[in-house]
């Protein structure tokens, strides 16, 4: 689902996450999942009511949300809903791939870009030299959004293995690489950027 | 209704659910992990926005 993330932010959407939870509960679940979006608070679920997704449950401070996604136009065209997704439980979620899908059809998208850093063997050794614990960071930018999401430059053993994967399962599963540019730190190279393409049909 | 009818497609998902496709997203101010309030309208500002609304008390 992480890397569903970065995919979604890489179409220009924010993806927030809002349940009938307390913000410190929020706090400590998004630190514990490592999770890179907000967690809203919906005492009451209010917002679950408003947008049909509310369900009744004992005790009732205790009521919840049918698990349910809802891509919500930009407010300069008017704020609508432009997809939804609501299963009857968590087990009717709609698979990450999917989610991609739809967000691309709805939003009229022909093409989808994902660049990945890999990390140069220098700042593997200088990573792994200055082991980090727990692993911090993401291995995973989207092209054009990358001030904007806030990417970590830190990287550990463990996600520079999953960057490498990454750039596999991209080739793999029909990506076009469109670019291979190195990067540096100052004189130091941190590594390479992988930029594939894909377009939608 | 059969009951593969209720498994289609359609205006309703289920239960007779009525789908928000199309409307106006109702407004919303919310408070973050921080604390922070946060509205729809601020969010919608820069762009789309995909909200995923999940069970609490976990």
């Amino acid at each position: 689902m992480r890397h569903t993330y970065w995919e979604i932010r890489g179409l220009g959407v924010e993806f927030i996450a809002v349940a009938n939870e307390e913000p410190e509960n929020h706090k400590e679940i998004r630190e514990r999942l490592d999770l890179p979006f907000m967690l809203l608070s919906d005492p009451g679920a209010e917002v679950a009511r408003a947008y049909n997704t509310y369900h009744e449950n004992e005790p009732r401070e205790r009521d919840i949300a049918r698990p349910g996604l809802f891509l919500i136009d930009s407010a300069a065209n008017g704020a609508k809903v432009l997809w939804d997704h609501v299963g009857p439980t968590t087990r009717h979620r709609v698979t990450p791939n999917r989610i991609v899908e739809e967000l691309l059809n709805a939003l009229g998208r022909k093409h989808q870009v994902v660049s990945v850093h890999v990390p140069s063997e220098t700042e593997l050794l200088r990573v792994i030299g200055s082991y980090q614990d727990p692993p911090v960071g993401h291995y995973r930018t989207i092209g054009g959004l990358q001030p904007a999401v806030g990417v970590e430059r830190e990287f550990t053993q463990q996600n520079a293995m999953a960057a490498f994967s990454e750039v596999h399962r991209l080739a793999e599963e029909g990506w076009t690489l469109v670019t291979v540019t190195p990067e540096f730190e100052g004189e130091r190279s941190t590594g390479h950027r992988y930029v594939f393409q894909r377009t939608v049909e | 209704m059969s009951a593969i009818g209720t498994w289609l497609p359609g205006p309703t998902d289920f239960d007779g659910r009525e789908s928000m496709l199309g409307k106006d997203a109702p407004e919303f101010q919310l408070r973050d992990q921080e604390g922070n309030n946060v509205t729809l309208r601020r969010l919608t500002r820069t762009g789309p926005v995909l909200m995923h609304q999940y069970r609490g008390n976990w």
